[in-house]
């Protein structure tokens, strides 16, 4: 074994992705098709060795692992805690690895940042750019000309119409629809907005606004965040 | 001979019919598929024949000669799919789950007898489920979840993480249930009914109707309106 692959946090979609994630790197990394690669659970203070039949280790016994080639994914819903967690592993000297399940269909002139998850059925269709640590969740479909920020969080089933522009850590519920806009006009989701779920999102939404409902209302704004 | 009867020649059966056999197929490798006969069971249906399958009475199907006895219920409503079961298994009959080649049910999760998952359907970490779940085309139930017998979600149903779902629950197409926490799961009581696009963020209480985004009790929404 040369290459030992971290799916950090076992939280919940952590678990959800285990099953599928050799596969995933299988089938994405050419160099890794032999399979010849363990994986493994990491978390800050892993309460057992075993998570769903699958070795669980600490983060400082992965940094100080002596294997010639580490592999990490995080996955953790909240952007800012998973930029945190996965910039720390890069800054170690870590590689972060994308997991795009089998299903997901990529057309073309995509443009992905580092460590990017895809789930099952989604589809990005052309001319898409998106940021470092992008979580694009299962049935998720991406119209052309969008952009997607760093740390975005996007929930089962979102659906970004074309040119809608989703900057860094923006959170997208389950469900949520957005109408996009044009190359010259893009609807723009600004920095720390938190879309609802099922919200349908008509307008541009300002950076930290809290948006729900159908149409999308601004119920609040966050505070803006320290970094 | 196997004999697999779906009961319910309705919608959903017509829909089902073509994961019947290789449903059956599965739990049975070693059966050559021209010994398994696949039937209709459904005494309302006033025809011999339907989509090329016969169509048995509960009496005939249960009198048919077969080495083993599968069956599955479709029928939307779970307290109906109870009655039934509870009318056949201690006839003899067994039933079967019927599962689409696109269901994925993930490690550390359980299903009960008798489920019916069509296609692109997912159970994903740690959910258990009970007896006789419907879970129709894109629904899925995300991780630890716990979902009661006799449930039935339509198409695209998003059930999120940590939701627990008591027994006759049905819940409409693309209904969203917002995720809970290990400590507080969202809570969804026994017989309760979710409509259609509703958008649910709070416990609903057993019995009851809620519709909308967010989704409230049915009654309340009448009475604002008058």
């Amino acid at each position: 074994m040369k290459t030992l692959f971290g799916l950090f946090g076992t939280g919940g979609l952590g678990r959800e992705v285990m099953p599928w994630a050799p596969a995933a790197l299988q089938n994405h990394y050419s160099e890794l098709a032999d399979g010849n690669f363990d994986s493994v659970f990491l978390e800050n203070n892993p309460a057992t060795n075993i998570v769903n039949g699958c070795s669980s280790l600490s983060v400082s016994d992965f940094v100080t692992h002596s294997v010639a080639r580490k592999l990490f994914h995080v996955c953790i819903g909240e952007g800012i805690a998973r930029l945190d967690v996965a910039e720390r592993l890069f800054s170690q000297g870590h590689e972060p690895a994308h997991l795009i399940h089998p299903t997901v269909e990529l057309r073309h002139n995509i443009s992905l940042g580092k460590g990017a998850y895809i789930g099952e059925w989604s589809t990005l269709t052309t001319d898409i750019e998106a940021g470092d640590y992008m979580q694009c969740s299962s049935m998720v479909l991406i119209a052309p000309g969008c952009r997607i920020g760093a740390g975005v969080t996007l929930s089962p089933r979102v659906c970004c119409g074309p040119f809608t522009h989703i900057e860094d850590r923006v959170e997208i519920g389950t469900s949520a629809m957005i109408l996009g806009g044009t190359k010259d006009n893009p609807l723009t989701i600004g920095r720390d907005a938190v879309i609802g779920m099922g919200a349908v999102i008509t307008k541009p939404v300002p950076a930290g606004a809290v948006v729900v409902g159908n149409p999308g209302k601004i119920i609040r704004v966050k505070e803006p965040a320290s970094t | 001979m196997i004999l697999f009867g779906l009961v319910g020649g309705g919608g959903l059966g017509s829909e089902l019919i073509v994961h019947s056999l290789p449903s059956v197929m599965a739990k049975h490798p070693e059966v050559a598929p021209e010994d398994i006969r696949v039937v209709y069971v459904d005494s309302a249906l006033q025809r011999k024949t339907f989509l090329g399958m016969d169509v048995l009475s509960e009496e005939e199907f249960l009198a048919a000669p077969a080495t083993t006895r599968y069956f599955n219920i479709a029928i939307g409503n779970g307290r109906i799919r109870e009655e039934v079961a509870k009318r056949l298994e201690p006839s003899g009959a067994k039933p079967i789950s019927l599962m689409h080649e696109t269901t994925d049910i993930r490690v550390g999760s359980s299903v009960g007898d008798g489920a019916i998952f069509t296609s692109r359907t997912t159970v994903t970490a740690n959910s258990a489920i009970g007896r006789y779940f419907l879970c129709q085309g894109f629904s899925y139930v995300a991780h630890d979840c716990v979902v009661g017998d006799f449930v039935s979600f339509a198409g695209r149903v998003c059930c999120n993480g940590n939701v627990h779902i008591g027994n006759h629950v049905t819940v409409g197409t693309g209904a969203l249930l917002r995720q809970g926490t290990e400590d507080k799961p969202l809570q969804v009581g026994d017989g309760a009914t979710i409509g259609m696009g509703a958008v649910v963020t709070k416990d609903v209480p057993a019995g009851a109707t809620v519709v909308g985004n967010p989704a409230r009790p049915l009654s309340s929404s009448r009475e604002k309106k008058a």
